[in-house]
């Protein structure tokens, strides 16, 4: 119980954290309104005069490019600078001297902060959906499974995180790596497009990687795009995926974990 | 005149000593390259992606919007790469390293352009690049020496459109320390703003874009001018010539604005 606890501080330290730099919350709500606005009017100029292409009709790509646009904000996380930064002053040191595992450690942090962004982005969706659109989910359905989706995309997006942030401590600074990831991952997580307007080899390598399912998946999920047996399917990959990054990141832990005695503190 | 050559060789000396620093960190240097060019890229493969299914938006086919994005993105390297350090002005202040670029006879914005040790800059050029080679080779471009003189002198005006946005918040960070969310607003929605035809916009927010915020003269109205598109802007077509001019005004009043704040500076206490 006492390990929750101490988890469960870190959290709150996070979301402290976050409410500090009230300055950067605007900007990134500013930043994710400018991009609904031009990304929507860039589709609705390309479908002029067509109902629907690819089986989406333009009223439901608004929505798609609205949510997705929405979700994709929580790609973009201080918590690999915050890891790279303490690996570089020493810091981290104290992180893992503590009783907690440093994963988890982690974790706890991106969770808090990721708290404030959905917290944000709940907030100016009314906004979001003048500037875009918006309108209720395809079903009942579609409606219940949208939350399961997100709570499994935000996992997968966890773990990479992490991953990612476990970089620094071969490489030290990680900047070029993440601002990497960030744009990557999140075109193909079709943040910008849905996956199924992707060209033929692109939308193979989309697919073939786990970014679909922070973005893509709950967004094509709640326009009804993906339905009954490929949802749940899609829900069963993830978890898979989940299981194997999760695996991934305690290995890389453990050799990280050695270099630091290397590194010297 | 030779107060201004003075000048600009000192520029050329510091730059290239930033850059030797740059270059000692040799693991990061491919990463920080990539990075600018995945960052700029990403915006271009939702521009490929999205003509690859419909052929054209707003009427402009590949080979255009390539041209207008990829003009875009030049003018917005040639800054980079030339003023990159400005963006680090609150930095500067904070750890007092600017009051000591005042003790030094060299003019203050160009040592602030200097003290980087950023490669970002180099990735958005070589990204730049490549885009604008796919737009030389898709799209029928005039090249006659008229329009590619012209086509130089709306990039350096673009340079210098974006640069004055930078040396105008420097100028406010003499005053209020902490920028970085403001900066962060203004570049992202030039970046947004500035590499797709406005003309998915209505007439208003065209008018907005040119007026207000100027982000339509960087790159929209003259690669509309020089592709021949001017029939569908919302404003008047001659603007399309107007990059040269609106930069060079825009620059000099932000590097008057920011020298008039510099007069204030007080430090923050070191």
């Amino acid at each position: 119980m006492s390990v929750l606890r101490g988890y469960t501080a870190y959290v709150r330290t996070a979301v402290a954290i976050r409410l500090q730099y009230r300055s950067t919350i605007l900007a990134s709500v500013v930043v994710t309104l400018v991009w609904i606005l031009l990304v929507t009017r860039v589709w609705s100029a390309a479908f002029q005069g067509r109902e629907v292409v690819a089986g989406l009709t333009l009223e439901s790509t608004v929505v798609y490019l609205t949510l997705a646009s929405l979700q994709a904000a929580v790609i973009n996380t201080p918590v690999t600078w915050i890891m790279s930064s303490r690996v570089r002053s020493g810091e981290v040191l104290f992180d893992v001297s503590r009783p907690l595992g440093y994963p988890g450690q982690m974790l706890a942090l991106q969770a808090g902060q990721s708290m404030i962004q959905v917290a944000v982005m709940v907030l100016v969706t009314p906004v979001a959906g003048l500037l875009g659109g918006l309108s209720g989910p395809a079903g009942l359905t579609a409606g219940l499974l949208y939350p399961v989706a997100l709570v499994l995309g935000w996992v997968l997006n966890a773990l990479l995180t992490l991953l990612i942030g476990l970089s620094a401590f071969w490489t030290v600074d990680n900047v070029g790596i993440t601002v990497l990831y960030r744009f990557v991952a999140a075109f193909l997580a079709g943040a910008t497009v849905p996956l199924i307007f992707f060209p033929g080899p692109l939308r193979t390598l989309a697919e073939a990687l786990p970014f679909r399912f922070v973005v893509y998946q709950p967004a094509a999920i709640y326009i009804g795009q993906v339905d009954g047996a490929e949802a749940l399917g899609g829900f069963a990959l993830s978890l898979a995926w989940i299981v194997i990054l999760a695996g991934v990141v305690g290995l890389t832990w453990r050799r990280a974990y050695r270099r630091i005695v290397v590194h010297g503190g | 005149m030779a107060e201004i050559r003075r000048e600009i060789r000192l520029y050329l000396k510091l730059r290239r000593a930033a850059l030797r620093g740059a270059m000692q960190y040799r693991g990061n240097i491919l990463m920080m390259v990539l990075a600018g060019a995945a960052y700029q890229g990403s915006g271009f493969a939702f521009v490929w992606a999205l003509l690859h299914t419909f052929g054209t938006v707003a009427g402009w086919g590949l080979g255009q919007i390539a041209f207008l994005y990829g003009m875009r993105l030049l003018s917005h390297a040639l800054w980079l790469v030339t003023l990159d350090g400005v963006m680090q002005v609150d930095y500067a202040i904070r750890e007092g390293h600017l009051d000591r670029m005042l003790l030094r006879p060299v003019n203050v914005l160009s040592q602030l352009a200097t003290t980087t040790r950023s490669l970002l800059p180099f990735g958005d050029l070589s990204m730049a690049i490549v885009v604008f080679g796919v737009a030389v080779s898709v799209a029928d471009l005039d090249w006659s020496p008229g329009s590619v003189a012209f086509l130089v002198l709306a990039v350096i005006g673009g340079a210098m459109i974006e640069g004055s946005v930078a040396v105008t918040i420097a100028g406010f960070s003499v005053r209020v320390l902490d920028t970085w969310a403001y900066r962060l607003m203004m570049f992202d929605a030039m970046d947004t703003l500035g590499s797709y035809p406005l003309s998915i916009f209505g007439s208003g927010m065209q008018r907005t874009l040119t007026y207000v915020l100027p982000v339509a003269f960087v790159a929209f109205l003259p690669a509309s001018v020089i592709l021949g598109r001017t029939g569908q802007l919302a404003v008047p077509a001659w603007l399309g010539y107007a990059t040269p001019v609106v930069g060079a005004t825009l620059f000099t009043v932000a590097y008057r604005f920011w020298r008039r704040q510099l007069r204030g500076y007080q430090g923050v206490g070191h």
